[in-house]
C-alpha cells in the first residue's frame, strides 16, 4: 500500500470512529435523561442542575482517570494553556443554557420549547462551517447528506419531542420561555466552538473534558447562590440527599456519553458529531416507553407519531453517517489546524500528530501514578456512600427492558472504548 | 526565528484578538441577559 492510500485508509478509519463515538454518545446521554425518572423528589431546578454537574465532576475524576491518569492530563493542558479559557467559557456556556431549558419547561412547556432548543445542532452546523471549514470542499453527494441528515434529525426530534411529553403546567409567560428556549439553543449550539477549537489544537479530550467540568460546577454555583441564596441552596442540596446518588449517578452517565460526544466532535467535526449525538432522544424515548412503561396508555395517533420519529431519526443519522469527511474536506481542516498553530505558536506536527489520532504525549508519558489510585478511591467512595443514603424510587419498572438497557450501556462502552483504544490509543 | 517568535507570544493577546473567541462571550453575556430577564 503506498503512502497516499494509506493515508486514506487511517482517515476512513478516524471517521469511522467518530461516526461510532457520536452513536455511543447518543446511547449515554439518552440513558442518563432516563436517570431524571429516578429522581422522586420536588428539587429545585437550580440545585438539580449543581447536584448534576458535582456528580459529574467526581465521576470525571473515577473511570476517566485511569485511561490516562492525572500526569498525561496536566501536560496536555500546560501544552495549550490558552484552552483552559476555551474549556472554562465551555463550561460556563453549558451551565447557563441548562439552567434556561428549566425557565423554558416552565413557561411554554416541554411541547414547545423542547424542539427549539433542539436546533442546537444546526447552530452547531452553522459554526463547523464558518469557523471551521467543515464541509467545504466536500462533494455535492457528501454536502447534500449532511445537511440533509441535520435537518431530518430537527425534524424527528421535533416529532419525538410533541409525541412524548405532555405540556403540563406552564405559567403561561409566553414571551420568557420562548426567550428562555432559543437562549438554550443559542448557548448549547455555541458551546461547540470551544470543543472544535480544542481538537483541532490537539488536545485531548479527557483533558478538555477536565476543564470544562471546573467551568460547569462554577458556573451552576454562582447562579444557584445568587438566585437561591448560600444557606437556602446548600440545605436544598443536603435536603436532597436520598436521591443525590441517582442524580450523581446520572451525572457519571453523563461524563461517558460526553467523552464519546467530544471524540466525534474530534473526529468529524461539531457539523455531524452533535446531531449524530443527539441520537440521545431516540434512546430516552425507548427508556421511558420501555423500562418505565410511562407511555401506557397512549393512544394509536401517539403511537404512530413515536415510531415515524424514531424512523425519521435512523433515516438522519444513516444519513449523516455515510457523509463522512473526505480528502479533499480534510485539506480545508488542515488549514484550521495551521491557523490555531500559527496563533497560539502551537507545534505544527505535533498538532497534525494529535488531530490524526496518533498519540505524541503518550509515548513520553506511560502508566498511573499512586494519586491516580487515590483519586479514584476518593471518587468511588464518594459514590459508595451516597449510595447508602440512596431510597430506591417507587416507580414500576419492566425487568427485562432494564437489563436491555444496562446491555446497550455495556456493548457501546466496549465497543466504541475498544475501538479508541485500537485506533487512537484514546487520544 | 522561532525562538524569537515565541518569546514575543502573548498568549492573552492572541486570545483577546480571536474573534473565535468573542462569538461564545458575547453569546455567554446575552444568555446571562436571558437568565435574568426571564427569572424576573
Amino acid at each position: 500500500m503506498d503512502l497516499s492510500n494509506k493515508r486514506k485508509a487511517t482517515l476512513k478509519q478516524l471517521s469511522f470512529l467518530g461516526v461510532m463515538c457520536g452513536l455511543a454518545a447518543g446511547v449515554w446521554l439518552g440513558a442518563q435523561s432516563a436517570t431524571g425518572e429516578l429522581v422522586f423528589l420536588n428539587i429545585s431546578p437550580f440545585v438539580m442542575t449543581a447536584a448534576t454537574v458535582i456528580g459529574v465532576f467526581v465521576a470525571r475524576w473515577s473511570l476517566p482517570t485511569m485511561i490516562k491518569g492525572t500526569t498525561y492530563v496536566f501536560t496536555d493542558i500546560g501544552k495549550s494553556k490558552h484552552l483552559i479559557v476555551w474549556g472554562v467559557l465551555a463550561g460556563a456556556l453549558w451551565g447557563i443554557a441548562s439552567t434556561l431549558t428549566f425557565f423554558a419547561i416552565k413557561d411554554v412547556g416541554l411541547v414547545v420549547a423542547v424542539p427549539i432548543w433542539n436546533s442546537n445542532s444546526i447552530i452547531g452546523l452553522i459554526w463547523g462551517i464558518v469557523l471551521f471549514n467543515e464541509l467545504r470542499g466536500a462533494k455535492k453527494k457528501q454536502l447534500t447528506k449532511a445537511i440533509g441528515g441535520v435537518f431530518i434529525m430537527v425534524i424527528a426530534m421535533i416529532i419525538l419531542s410533541i409525541a412524548t411529553t405532555t405540556t403540563g403546567a406552564t405559567t403561561g409567560m409566553a414571551i420568557h420561555g420562548l426567550l428562555a428556549a432559543l437562549g438554550a439553543g443559542l448557548l448549547y449550539g455555541t458551546m461547540y466552538i470551544p470543543y472544535r477549537k480544542a481538537y483541532l489544537s490537539g488536545m485531548n479530550p479527557l483533558s478538555f473534558v477536565t476543564i470544562f467540568t471546573v467551568g460547569e460546577i462554577i458556573t451552576v454555583v454562582v447562579i444557584g447562590i445568587l438566585f437561591l441564596g448560600g444557606s437556602t441552596f446548600g440545605n436544598a442540596i443536603i435536603t436532597a440527599g436520598p436521591v443525590l446518588f441517582w442524580v450523581f449517578l446520572g451525572g457519571a452517565i453523563w461524563v461517558v456519553g460526553d467523552l464519546f460526544q467530544q471524540f466525534a466532535c474530534k473526529y468529524i467535526g461539531i457539523g455531524r458529531g452533535i446531531p449524530l449525538a443527539n441520537t440521545n432522544q431516540l434512546w430516552s424515548t425507548a427508556w421511558a416507553a420501555l423500562v418505565f412503561m410511562t407511555m401506557r396508555g397512549f393512544g394509536v395517533g401517539t403511537i404512530t407519531a413515536i415510531i415515524s420519529g424514531v424512523v425519521v431519526m435512523v433515516i438522519g443519522a444513516a444519513l449523516l453517517a455515510s457523509a463522512q469527511p473526505e480528502t479533499e474536506e480534510r485539506k480545508f481542516w488542515n488549514k484550521a489546524i495551521l491557523r490555531e498553530c500559527k496563533r497560539y505558536k502551537l507545534d505544527k506536527k505535533y498538532t497534525l500528530d494529535a488531530v490524526d489520532g496518533k498519540d505524541p504525549l503518550g509515548d513520553k508519558i506511560k502508566g498511573l501514578r499512586w494519586w491516580d489510585y487515590l483519586i479514584l478511591v476518593v471518587a468511588v467512595g464518594i459514590f459508595a456512600v451516597l449510595a447508602c443514603f440512596a431510597v430506591i424510587p417507587p416507580l414500576p419498572m419492566n425487568p427485562f427492558w432494564l437489563m436491555m438497557g444496562i446491555a446497550s450501556l455495556v456493548v457501546s462502552l466496549v465497543w466504541v472504548g475498544w475501538l479508541l483504544k485500537k485506533y487512537t490509543g484514546f487520544s | 526565528m522561532e525562538t524569537k517568535d515565541k518569546q514575543n507570544y502573548s498568549m492573552t493577546k492572541a486570545i483577546l484578538t480571536d474573534i473565535q473567541f468573542w462569538i461564545p462571550v458575547g453569546i455567554l453575556i446575552a444568555g446571562i441577559f436571558i437568565l435574568i430577564f426571564v427569572s424576573m
